[in-house]
């Protein structure tokens, strides 16, 4: 103790000392963090307010951002008998083999078959940087694609709102649900390998979201039928009337639109996101965007002009940059 | 009023000196009509050799200042994967979709100019693995493997963190290639201390980006090019001849197009799935954010 307090009263001496004779010059001793705070420069990861240096974490620590395996994780199993449904028998198929079959109204079906434009091509004339989406420029001339008319989102508005659609969501989900997008699509036929959706695939959709296709035909096997592949890897085809809605979780589900041999199908692209409860229905319409890249944010993109979206036509000359 | 808010897309640039060309660079860009915003970051001196250290893990303190300053990494976490409430307020405060964010890297001309030049300075030509316009000069040749294992040294602790990044969920980096270097023999000298010929120095900085492009991909990043625009005959034009190193900015903003351009058809990756788990468990009513859940992979 007496060794440690000799050492300390030295030190103390020590620095008065050389204080007093920096004072002499015009000097003072201080020391180095409180210099870096009195002239401004300190550095605040360094300094946690207590006294204590923090040193700056050089690493990064792992992280994934990745697709779920299903998506549909959170919703309790269900049971029909405590919680009678008049779709109960299709929230026990989605649960079981994450697809299912859902009739709807066939007249209606038809109707729109016949009064919606396919009028486009698979563009995205809709790119925003808040929505994972298609490419810009087409991938394929056999699908030809449509924005749903107001009546059709006002018919599939009040479709998903009812309460068999509702109890169906709230089933298969375990909240209610929402249309993130409804767009229309064509598959012309065609003998040539698909691409795109026609391709066997996995959507990588977020936690929540599933898939839906109301057929507007009916779909034989050389309409194009949806396939699918069951955890033990067994094909599955699945032949439609039209009206027939199919609600799958494309994610767990490795599926595809097969490529039409001799028919046109013709069908409206569904995608459902969770919706709070406190929220009401609503249908968005984006094109050929799949889904906001953050559900607590999202912005409507707009539709730019067809012409507006062509690289070669505004062209890429230097000289006009500045 | 009713006025629609308009934010810019915000691209990080940040690196050796090349990233100065960006500064304070906006413009609107052509498929969403977005304005594009440069945020930079000039980090002196800065190599490839030196931007990540594998035997630590460490990358160098001014990038992870920049990257925390920004908002993008916080306690060592990428902020835009978080799932911790403090992220969620701030996002929350921040009213904007929380997405990957696009970062572009500048590093590698020093890297070049440095260690690698020196191998051939005036007395010394060679033969890249690739085909090329410029002519073989009449030197003693350095044969590839010196050169390859040369820009090796330099490239993988660069590519080993760009790895790392990935794995710290930044997916959507990009790197710049090494900008085509000057025509003029008299600024080499200056800032070499000795001559190279224009084609030797030239070929030199195709094989580092042959190679660098090549290795960019093989963590699933994006080398940006535009070299056949920058240069005539494989020598830099005239036009983008600037100030002897830097492109100029109309050059700089090419580069920032083709990322741009690159990015609106990569928009598979934007989606925020953590993100999207937080918003499944609320509107189910579930506890969104359990301690015990962490995102790390």
């Amino acid at each position: 103790m007496a060794v440690t307090s000799m050492i300390s009263t030295a030190k103390q001496r020590l620095k008065g000392g050389i204080n007093q004779a920096l004072s002499a010059l015009g000097y003072r001793l201080v020391r180095a963090d409180t210099a870096d705070r009195l002239t401004g420069h300190f550095n605040p990861a360094s300094w946690s307010g207590n006294g204590t240096a923090q040193p700056r974490r050089l690493t990064l620590l792992p992280a994934a951002n990745a697709a779920p395996a299903m998506c549909t994780a959170h919703a309790p199993k269900f049971d029909p008998q405590k919680t009678p449904s008049q779709l109960a028998d299709k929230i026990v198929a989605f649960q079981q083999n994450g697809v299912t079959v859902i009739s709807t109204n066939p007249e209606k079906a038809a109707h729109f078959r016949e009064t919606e434009s396919f009028d486009r091509d698979v563009s995205n004339r809709h790119s925003a940087w808040d929505w994972a989406g298609n490419s810009v420029a087409p991938y394929t001339q056999d699908l030809q694609t449509g924005m749903p008319s107001a009546a059709l989102v006002d018919y599939l508005h009040a479709l998903f709102s009812g309460g068999d659609f509702d109890s169906f969501f709230r089933g298969v989900l375990g909240c209610p649900a929402k249309v993130a997008n409804v767009r229309l699509v064509r598959s012309k036929p065609h003998l040539t390998e698909g691409v795109g959706p026609q391709e066997w695939h996995s959507d990588g959709c977020p936690a929540g979201v599933i898939r839906g296709v109301l057929y507007l035909c009916d779909v034989d096997e050389q309409t194009g039928p949806f396939q699918y592949r069951d955890a033990n890897h067994r094909e599955h085809t699945v032949l439609g009337k039209t009206g027939d809605l199919l609600v799958f979780d494309a994610t767990r589900l490795m599926h595809r639109g097969s490529p039409p041999s001799h028919k046109t199908r013709s069908a409206i692209d569904l995608v459902f996101m969770p919706r709070m409860p406190e929220e009401d229905m609503k249908i968005m319409v984006v094109g050929m965007n799949h889904w906001p890249a953050d559900p607590f944010f999202v912005k409507l993109p707009k539709e730019r002009a067809a012409d507006a979206c062509d690289p070669i036509s505004e062209g890429r000359g230097v000289a006009s940059l500045y | 009023m009713d006025t629609e808010l308009e934010t810019v897309l915000p691209v990080y640039i940040v690196g050796d000196s090349h990233s100065l060309p960006y500064r304070n660079m906006v413009f609107r860009e052509r498929w969403t009509g977005a304005w594009v915003m440069a945020r930079t970051k000039y980090i002196p001196g800065a190599t490839a050799r030196e931007f990540y250290n594998p035997a630590t893990g460490e990358f160098h303190p001014d990038f992870i200042a920049f990257l925390e300053y920004e908002g993008l990494v916080r306690n060592g976490r990428a902020t835009h994967l978080s799932m911790d409430e403090v992220d969620f307020s701030i996002a929350k405060a921040v009213g904007q979709a929380v997405r990957p964010p696009l970062i572009m890297i500048t590093v590698g001309e020093i890297d070049v100019r440095g260690p690698i030049l020196q191998l051939l300075k005036d007395s010394h030509d060679f033969v890249p693995p690739f085909a090329t316009t410029l002519p073989l000069l009449d030197k003693p040749l350095v044969p590839w493997d010196i050169i390859d294992e040369a820009i090796e040294a330099r490239l993988g602790p660069f590519i080993a963190g760009l790895d790392q990044l990935v794995q710290a969920g930044f997916k959507r980096v990009y790197v710049q290639s090494v900008v085509p270097p000057t025509r003029q023999e008299a600024r080499i000298r200056e800032l070499q201390k000795y001559d190279c010929p224009v084609s030797v120095r030239t070929k030199l900085v195709q094989a580092f980006n042959w190679k660098l492009a090549q290795k960019v991909r093989s963590v699933n990043l994006f080398m940006i090019d535009r070299w056949s625009d920058l240069t005539e005959g494989d020598l830099l034009r005239p036009e983008f001849d600037f100030d002897g190193v830097h492109l100029p900015p109309k050059g700089a903003r090419l580069l920032l197009e083709t990322l741009i351009d690159h990015a609106i058809d990569s928009r598979g990756l934007v989606a925020n799935h953590p993100r999207y788990e937080l918003y499944y468990r609320m509107a189910c009513g579930l506890d969104p954010f359990q301690p015990a859940k962490s995102n790390a992979a």
